[in-house]
């Protein structure tokens, strides 16, 4: 909220901190309202003066522009040269001096246009970002004085504050609140404004026909008759005043309701009395799909919860939020109906919500208005309305407030101790200070007794409800620098951490330690994108990853690049690695532990996953040019194993998901059950994307992985006997699998056989077609004595049946 | 006679000769050993002057014949020449293998002076990183890690903590809602509830993961991370959690560093502080990351809010307690001095190398 320093000084004397703003800045902030930016229009506009025009000339070069002597003050005269053409000698205009900086950071310098000197410019109001268009330089009123700074002649002497108001001090949200919140903080006395108390003979009631049918939702509601109004500009005093704050002058009457608002925090609507059919005003419900358009022409359709200010006819206001069109105040208005009411706050918060209508009213009603003064208020507005457009302001105005009995119109009373506070706190607060806090902020005090108390806040302070409310007030009012720092001591034994977090930490050391960069995504994908990538839902499924068959929607989503949760983690990486191609890394490795969603009946459901992603050839001369799917599939068994997992295979029956490259993937089977996938990506994936490089992924489902870990390591003895290494190389159909082999071989040889390595496979001319080479070398040797000759005999033909038992392999 | 006297020299000879013989082979295999430019040359000689058809093995054959009384002599001639052969054979070949050896570590030479890396250590996220060093400062001070559900129930992510719907606190957080009873939790704070609902105080636990809110520009990320403490006990003031904060503070910045607390708002602590620390990277003298200020805003804070409790169905005042909360991507742009926070889910492998 903007604050203008000029319009606080009505209420409360600042005078002091006038020219150092900084400072009274400071004791706002300190106190939990934070001031986050300082204007100083002053400061703005420095070296931009009144200036007269002398003389003006042609350009001697150019024949659009013009050469002006301009007097700038203190028979200072300037040569300016100028482009506009609507000036002449004599006028009055703003002349920008060397070392001015006008908006959009326009740095104003000495220079020679055309061969010409200029010091300086002459101003258009757009230049100076007070018009939004242009028909040539500002030609000021003819009483200008040369050389007075320009913010001076246009008032602009005023420095306002950026004020961030935190919901719970609703009470600070206008000058006169926070003038009263100052008039505390400063110890100062606090000047209510003046209010309307004449009145004429005739009866608003009379007037207007008023029922308010919803008071729950409308605790109170006051209206008063003003005719003959004479609708017209606003003084200058006014539009001033607004404009400090950022708001554009409408006309006088509207502009009153608006500076009341700003003033005093209460919210006002002047309705055009003839336009209100019927001459009765009802405060209802809203009926299902009624139609309703803003004073701002947007057009409504109201679904019945909202709460509407309604004539005979029509809804003419949505209460709390904004008037209606067809009745509000115009240039034709001879006659208002002002409105001064309490609407509920969640009703009016909910009806700007929904109807996406934000208004300075609603903000105001929806974080607390104060209903003691809504009549009061109205008096205010009607003093002023009188004051700038004449009228004659009717007696017997409105104030229905029979629903203030259910609303909260009374504070209840809170006990508190000082020890309480001290205790809370951690020093030991200090009695008489409290006491003074108290009064400051308007509490009722009542003395128990024993350092007790019984305090009553006042109405307007919403935030104050229970006694540790009070505490804060004591604490921010005395300082939170006064807060000592103390460790408190543990007094119960510390539980253990959550274990698939701890886990979690695990996963990702052993995927950093292969190399893998630990990547972040969003939980959240594009819809259609991601359902193309997965294409076919079910060769997903097959391998152990359950996806739900349609990603859950989130309602308002900020585009729709993020508008679903996401079914799959490996989508994200790949994404990643193709930036990361197109930004020139043309080789990586990354990793994510990550939730994917999914929706059973009505609860959601969020599933652990670790992706994997490997693209590019090492270049280096030293490096191991594995292709991508095998540095995948070698983290992955890494990962097995230090997890303590040894029964686990890759198979490659079946289909892969669509994404994947038909010959070179595997489904990674743990213990028995599929667990996810890895494989290069399909090729025309990769051509679709215009990746020349090999790229793998793979996506395991961690809490199947991860589930009784972490498993205890157990220790084996060594074995002190000698081992023996034997080779073996098999010839076999292409299209089967080695690993096939490997574990019937491992079956078959028993715990002797401590190790099989695959150390070389062959296809080609050397072998007929269709058929493969497979060099294996085992590694035999027994815990508890030394195998002989025989044995190793007798393991070799049992690990050559083995392999021809499993995939007909023959030893070459 | 003449046999006599053919023998005789013979016997002179020989006699000549066992006093000559040994210390000319002798003379001649120093020479020789000398003479070895590498060890098998070297092996060569020994074979030719030690081995067991070699010269000095030959001239003990002699001593056969020679009379009895000269032998022990004899004898004693030719071992000291075998034995100060075998020592000088052994002195040289141990010289020559050394040079040997030194010419083939020359010949096998490496350029060790280009980097290699051939494969990098991969790296930690820096929002885990920070998450994970903020955790280990916390879990010193006895706090346990807990984590929770994304997507949450309106009732945990609001309600419960003392925002009700429509409230104007609501505002204070941009929310993505699933559907009528189910948000993407816009803080960690759902957490805290949990934690109090399940288990018994007292409690001290670090709540972390991602949050999100619906609002992206420069400063931020629709999908950030938090991490949160929460500290339930008997008796719990405000200088027990500016105690707390700032022993993180200095433990996770630096130390000397400064902690500041200014009255703020949340809905579910009273009183609460927004957190401010002198600035880590210019030590409070004013620099751009602190707009000049010196002072570095890194969370929120403040006494559970009775409340909260309240729909806990925790007993208070007999349980008290604070809480206090992180963003983790500022924490990362105020540490590592990060100028963009959209690098943290971009994945450039050249961000993510840095940490």
């Amino acid at each position: 909220m903007k604050i203008s320093l000029k319009w606080l000084n009505d209420f409360v004397d600042i005078t002091e901190f006038l020219n150092k703003p900084q400072e009274l800045a400071d004791i706002l902030t300190k106190a939990g309202l934070e001031v986050e930016e300082i204007q100083n229009r002053a400061s703005d506009y420095a070296n931009v003066v009144v200036g007269h025009i002398i003389s003006k000339e042609k350009h001697p070069n150019a024949d659009k522009l013009s050469l002006c002597q301009v007097d700038v003050g203190s028979g200072q005269v300037m040569q300016i040269v100028c482009g506009a053409q609507n000036h002449k000698a004599g006028d009055k205009v703003i002349a920008a001096l060397a070392g001015a900086v006008l908006p959009g950071n326009f740095a104003i310098k000495k220079s020679k246009i055309r061969d010409v000197e200029s010091n300086g410019m002459l101003c258009s109001y757009k230049e100076l970002a007070l018009a939004d268009t242009s028909d040539g330089i500002a030609i000021l009123n003819p009483q200008a004085k040369a050389g007075m700074s320009f913010a001076e002649f246009a008032g602009y002497n005023d420095v306002t504050f950026e004020l961030k108001v935190t919901p719970n001090r609703a009470d600070c949200l206008s000058h006169f609140g926070l003038a009263r919140e100052l008039g505390c903080l400063l110890n100062k006395a606090v000047k209510t404004p003046e209010v309307l108390t004449k009145f004429s003979s005739a009866s608003t009631k009379q007037k207007i026909k008023l029922e308010v049918l919803n008071q729950e939702l409308c605790p109170r509601y006051c209206g008063r008759y003003i005719s003959n109004v004479k609708i017209g500009p606003s003084p200058e005093w006014l539009v001033k005043k607004l404009e400090a704050v950022g708001q554009n002058s409408i006309n006088n009457v509207v502009d009153v309701t608006n500076y009341v608002m700003l003033e005093m925090g209460q919210p006002l609507h002047a309705f055009d009395a003839d336009l209100i059919t019927g001459a009765a005003i009802t405060v209802r419900n809203a009926s299902k799909l009624e139609k309703f358009k803003t004073l701002k022409e947007q057009e409504l359709i109201l679904s019945g919860d909202e709460l509407v200010i309604s004539d005979a006819s029509k809804p003419v206001a949505l209460a709390g939020v904004i008037g209606g069109i067809n009745s509000g105040v115009s240039e034709k208005t001879k006659n208002i109906f002002l409105e001064s009411a309490s609407f509920k706050a969640m009703s009016v918060r909910k009806s700007s919500r929904v109807h996406g209508v934000e208004t300075d009213s609603a903000y105001r009603f929806s974080r607390g208005v104060d209903a003691s003064q809504t009549s009061a208020i109205m008096d205010r507005a009607s003093l002023l309305i009188q004051q700038v457009a004449g009228g004659e302001a009717f007696d017997e105005a409105y104030d229905l407030n029979s629903g203030l009995k259910t609303s909260r119109q009374t504070k209840s009373a809170i006990k508190i101790s000082i020890q309480m506070i001290s205790e809370r706190l951690g020093y030991s607060a200090d009695e008489k200070l409290f006491l003074s806090y108290m009064k400051g902020l308007q509490v009722k005090v009542e003395e128990l007794g024993r350092g007790e108390y019984l305090m009553t806040p006042p109405l307007f302070r919403f935030d104050l409800e229970q006694d540790m409310d009070l505490v804060e007030e004591y604490a921010r009012l005395h300082g939170y620098e006064h807060i000592k720092e103390n460790i408190p001591a543990l007094k119960a034994e510390p539980t253990a951490h959550n274990s698939e977090y701890m886990m979690n930490q695990k996963v990702s050391q052993y995927m950093r330690a292969e190399g893998y960069n630990q990547a972040f995504n969003y939980a959240f994908t594009s819809c259609e994108p991601e359902k193309n990538w997965i294409s076919d839902l079910e060769k997903l499924r097959n391998q152990g990853l359950f996806t739900d068959e349609h990603a859950i929607k989130i309602k308002n989503p900020l585009s729709e690049d993020l508008n679903v949760m996401r079914r799959i983690l490996s989508f994200g990486l790949y994404r990643n690695a193709i930036d990361n191609i197109r930004s020139g890394n043309n080789e990586g490795r990354l990793f994510e532990i990550g939730s994917v969603f999914s929706k059973n009946e009505s609860d959601y459901k969020e599933q652990s996953r670790l992706s994997l992603i490997n693209w590019g050839d090492s270049v280096g001369i030293y490096a191991n040019n594995t292709p991508p799917v095998f540095n995948i599939k070698s983290a992955i068994e890494k990962l097995l194993l230090s997890l303590q997992i040894s029964a686990y295979s890759f198979v490659s029956v079946a289909k892969p998901p669509a994404f994947l490259h038909l010959g070179q993937w595997a489904q990674v089977i743990v213990e028995g059950q599929a667990v996810g996938f890895l494989g290069t990506v399909h090729p025309s994936y990769l051509d679709h994307e215009k990746i020349r490089v090999p790229l793998a992924i793979a996506e395991l489902d961690l809490q199947k992985i991860l589930k009784g870990q972490p498993r205890p390591a157990k220790f084996k003895s060594l074995s002190k006997f000698q081992p023996s290494l034997r080779d073996f190389a098999f010839v076999m159909d292409a299209q089967k699998s080695t690993g096939d082999l490997l574990k019937e071989a491992k079956k078959a040889c028993g715990a002797n056989l401590k190790e099989l390595t695959v150390f070389d496979i062959y296809e080609g001319d050397k072998l007929p077609d269709g058929q493969k080479s497979v060099a294996i070398r085992a590694n035999f040797q027994a815990q508890d004595t030394t195998l002989s000759e025989a044995d190793l005999q007798q393991l070799s033909q049992k690990l050559i049946e083995a392999a021809q038992k499993s995939v007909n392999a023959v030893l070459r | 006679m003449a046999n006599y006297l053919k023998r005789l020299k013979i016997l002179q000879i020989i006699e000549a000769m066992s006093q000559q013989i040994p210390f000319q082979i002798r003379d001649e295999a120093l020479q020789a050993f000398e003479s070895a430019t590498n060890t098998q040359e070297l092996y060569n000689f020994k074979v030719k002057y030690l081995g067991k058809t070699g010269a000095l093995t030959e001239v003990m054959k002699v001593m056969a014949s020679l009379p009895k009384e000269e032998k022990p002599a004899f004898g004693q001639i030719v071992n000291q020449v075998k034995t100060l052969l075998e020592e000088k054979y052994l002195q040289t070949e141990m010289a020559l293998k050394n040079k040997e050896i030194d010419l083939q570590m020359q010949s096998e030479r490496f350029d060790l002076s280009f980097p290699i890396a051939s494969r990098e250590q991969g790296k930690e996220h820096p929002i885990h990183r920070v998450t994970n060093e903020i955790f280990s400062i916390m879990a010193r001070l006895g706090y346990s890690l807990r984590t929770g559900s994304l997507i949450e129930k309106d009732y945990y992510n609001f309600e419960a903590l003392n925002i009700p719907p429509n409230h104007p606190a609501r505002d204070m957080q941009d929310t993505f809602f699933v559907d009528e009873t189910h948000v993407l939790r816009t803080h960690t704070s759902p957490i805290q509830i949990h934690s109090l609902e399940n288990e018994k105080p007292p409690l001290r636990i670090i709540g972390t993961g991602p949050v999100f809110r619906c609002d992206s520009d420069v400063s931020h990320l629709p999908n950030f991370h938090q991490i949160e403490g929460m500290c339930v006990d008997e008796k719990v003031s405000m200088s027990d959690l500016k105690g707390t904060i700032s022993f993180f503070v200095r433990e996770f910045f630096g130390p000397g560093l400064q902690t500041r607390f200014r009255p703020s708002f949340f809905p579910f602590t009273e009183p609460s502080a927004e957190v401010d620390c002198s600035c880590p990277i210019c030590k409070g003298k004013g620099c751009s990351m602190c707009k000049q200020t010196g002072w570095i805003e890194i969370g929120g804070c403040g006494l559970i809010n009775p409340k909260v409790f309240e729909h806990a169905k925790v007993e208070y005042p007999k349980w008290q307690g604070f809480a206090f909360g992180f963003g983790v991507e500022r924490m990362a742009i105020i540490k590592y001095g990060v100028d963009d926070i959209r690098l943290f889910p971009a994945n450039d492998i050249r961000f993510l190398k840095q940490f």
